[in-house]
């Protein structure tokens, strides 16, 4: 037991004594002779007299003289057992028969002592009566203490319970037997099993994972040093639900003696960083993919300059330099295009928005182009209002955007073609069109714009080089911006890029 | 008409076509080549080659399969390789030398782009020289 608990509760080592007697001889008597022996004693001359005392303090023991004139020894035991139940009541009266001794024991007297007594006779009663006060002050005090520890286990259960509950990753206990005991929310709808109340039975039947069942079996038998595992588990998809993966973090619990008492599996969801990481390794073998092509091509030229295949050619080593040239400057392109995608996937932090007017934007970038569309007789036309309500937008993410979408208006055109650029704006939205009298999509190659390294392959695309990436920035910025891209195409006639961009386009911009 | 053995070479990268052409044009080959598969359909039937190079991926993710296909029901015999870098695109593993993708791809030999010209010649040679050895029996 705390010592300071012990002192706190503390139980005076011997209770305070009422006496109760009409006889002054007696009652300083009385106590005199427990005061002698270390009792705290107090006296009353009449029955109403001691109820008072009794009503202001508290008297463990009362010694009750029986014959008294007013109240009766009799009727003041009733009163005290009334007012205070646990009272030890002792008699004290010179009407020593057994008929009085048996009618106060009834009324729930706990002794009696016949006068006239020497003072050892007294002793025996008192000190009997004090034992026991003793005894059943201890037992409340050993009865309070274990009810208020027993609060306190169910609060520190009750507590626990609710982390469990609330607790982001599902948890199941499995115990000694393989069953499932605990489990939490998350736990049964990260096992698809939202509809029960709780998981119980077999580990196995909650989840069908063989290196699970295993290792949790093998920290069961609790054998080795092992302690615990980290698994993943892959739940296949049917027709219900999507796959999902989860990782199992198994741990074995044990008692104080390292004795196992079960396994605790918490199970985490990895499927969002799975299908992340799964993207990510497409994306990279993709890159991987495209600058391999143009390397290996310049590669093989530089081997037939190499083994002299092209050796007094000079027109040809002149035209083989013009294709290597093209592939390096792809090549560049396609890095360029990379960084961009990369540099924007990282980080919107970068975009500075300020007020920009689309339509000196756009006149800029056209008379930029307008070489490169000369070249292949390819005309440019611009329609515009006299003015559009500024569009809150970072200048890099609108002109890359623009650029993109022309560079392949002009590079999928045909000779001779025609290039129209039509800008458009309510209070709300502004709208940039681009229609290109090109070559064209398919439906298919439509439905495929935006996907990255994703180019339209035929014959006549076959000469145009390109990254495969400028329209999956386009689609990027203009979902950066909460926009929208449409496309429309004939094969052989032309595409129309349509672009509309909410004025105040950004989440993060203050409207 | 010439006694040269002909080889049809069809890749959608004209760069791997001029590089191939003249590889096998020095080596004494006829060379027909295509850049798309369309073309390549057109020059099989037109004329009958004693060895095909095809790209696996033009405007289909298996154009080269397509024509490998037409070709071999036109010509069981003649050889065909097969171009691809598409094992390290979509994580698809297959190879000739098993002989479970052999009968549904039916191409005699599948090569990893980027190839060497000099290892490509010496392949050309080898199929040649086993179609032949097989003509005669």
């Amino acid at each position: 037991m705390e010592p300071s608990r012990s002192n706190t509760t503390a139980v005076p080592r011997l209770p305070t004594i009422l006496v109760v007697d009409d006889e002054l001889g007696y009652r300083d008597g009385i106590r005199r002779i427990l005061r002698g022996r270390g009792f705290q004693a107090q006296a009353a001359g009449s029955g109403d007299e001691a109820l008072a005392l009794i009503a202001q303090a508290r008297y463990p023991i009362v010694l009750v003289d029986l014959k008294m004139p007013g109240m009766d020894g009799f009727e003041l035991i009733r009163r005290i057992r009334e007012l205070r139940p646990d009272t030890l009541c002792i008699v004290v009266s010179a009407f020593a028969t057994v008929e009085s001794a048996v009618q106060t024991t009834k009324m729930g007297a706990f002794d009696f002592v016949v006068k006239p007594f020497v003072p050892e006779d007294l002793m025996v009663v008192v000190n009997r009566a004090a034992e026991k006060w003793t005894l059943s002050q201890e037992a409340d005090r050993l009865r309070a203490e274990r009810e208020a520890h027993l609060l306190e286990l169910a609060a520190e259960k009750g507590r626990l319970r609710t982390i469990i509950q609330a607790m982001g990753d599902g948890v199941l206990v499995v115990n000694i037997d393989g069953n499932i005991v605990l489990d939490n929310p998350v736990a049964r709808r990260l096992l698809h099993s939202v509809q029960i109340p709780s998981l119980s039975g077999r580990l196995d039947s909650a989840i069908d994972d063989p290196r699970l069942s295993e290792t949790v079996r093998r920290l069961l038998s609790g054998g080795g040093e092992e302690v615990g595992a980290i698994l993943e588990i892959h739940l296949p998809s049917t027709e219900a639900r999507a796959e999902r993966f989860l990782r199992a973090t198994v741990t074995s619990a044990r008692d104080a003696q390292g004795q196992t008492l079960g396994v605790v599996v918490i199970l985490s969801d990895i499927t969002d960083a799975k299908a992340l990481e799964r993207a990510k390794t497409l994306f990279v073998s993709l890159v991987a993919h495209e600058l391999k092509a143009p390397v290996g091509a310049v590669e093989g030229y530089l081997r037939m300059m190499a083994d002299g295949s092209l050796d007094g050619q000079a027109d040809r080593l002149k035209q083989i330099a013009g294709r290597c040239l093209e592939r390096t400057g792809a090549l560049l392109c396609l890095i360029q295009d990379l960084l961009e995608i990369t540099r924007r996937d990282a980080s919107r932090k970068e975009r500075l928005l300020e007020p920009l007017d689309l339509k000196s934007i756009c006149q800029r970038l056209l008379e930029f182009h307008r070489p490169e569309a000369e070249r292949g007789n390819i005309t440019i036309t611009c329609e515009a209002p006299a003015t559009l309500p500024p569009l809150h937008a970072d200048r890099n993410d609108i002109e890359r955007m623009i650029t993109n979408i022309l560079s392949n208006a002009i590079k999928y055109n045909r000779p001779g073609g025609s290039i129209t650029v039509q800008l458009r704006a309510t209070p709300s939205v502004i709208t940039f069109q681009c229609s290109d009298s090109g070559i064209g999509m398919s439906p298919d190659e439509r439905a495929r714009i935006g996907e990255e390294f994703f180019r339209a392959k035929n014959s006549k695309t076959r000469s145009i080089t390109g990254t495969g990436l400028g329209m999956s920035l386009v689609k990027k910025i203009v979902e950066n911006y909460n926009g929208a891209l449409e496309v429309e195409s004939t094969p052989d006639v032309g595409s129309t890029f349509r672009i509309l961009l909410p004025v105040n386009g950004d989440e993060g911009s203050p409207s | 008409m010439s006694d040269n053995k002909r080889i049809l070479v069809v890749d959608d990268d004209i760069d791997i076509v001029e590089q191939v052409s003249a590889a096998l044009t020095a080596d004494g080959y006829d060379v027909i080549a295509g850049t798309s598969q369309e073309e390549g359909e057109d020059l099989l039937l037109s004329h009958k080659p004693d060895l095909a190079i095809l790209d696996l991926m033009m405007e289909q993710m298996d154009s080269g399969f397509m024509l490998c296909h037409q070709l071999k029901r036109l010509h069981p015999e003649t050889p065909v390789i097969i171009l691809t870098a598409v094992t390290a695109t979509t994580g698809i593993s297959f190879a000739s030398r098993d002989p479970e993708s052999r009968a549904w791809i039916k191409a005699d030999l599948l090569l990893d782009k980027p190839v060497r010209t000099e290892f490509l010649r010496h392949q050309v040679r080898r199929l040649l020289h086993e179609a032949a050895r097989v003509a005669e029996t």
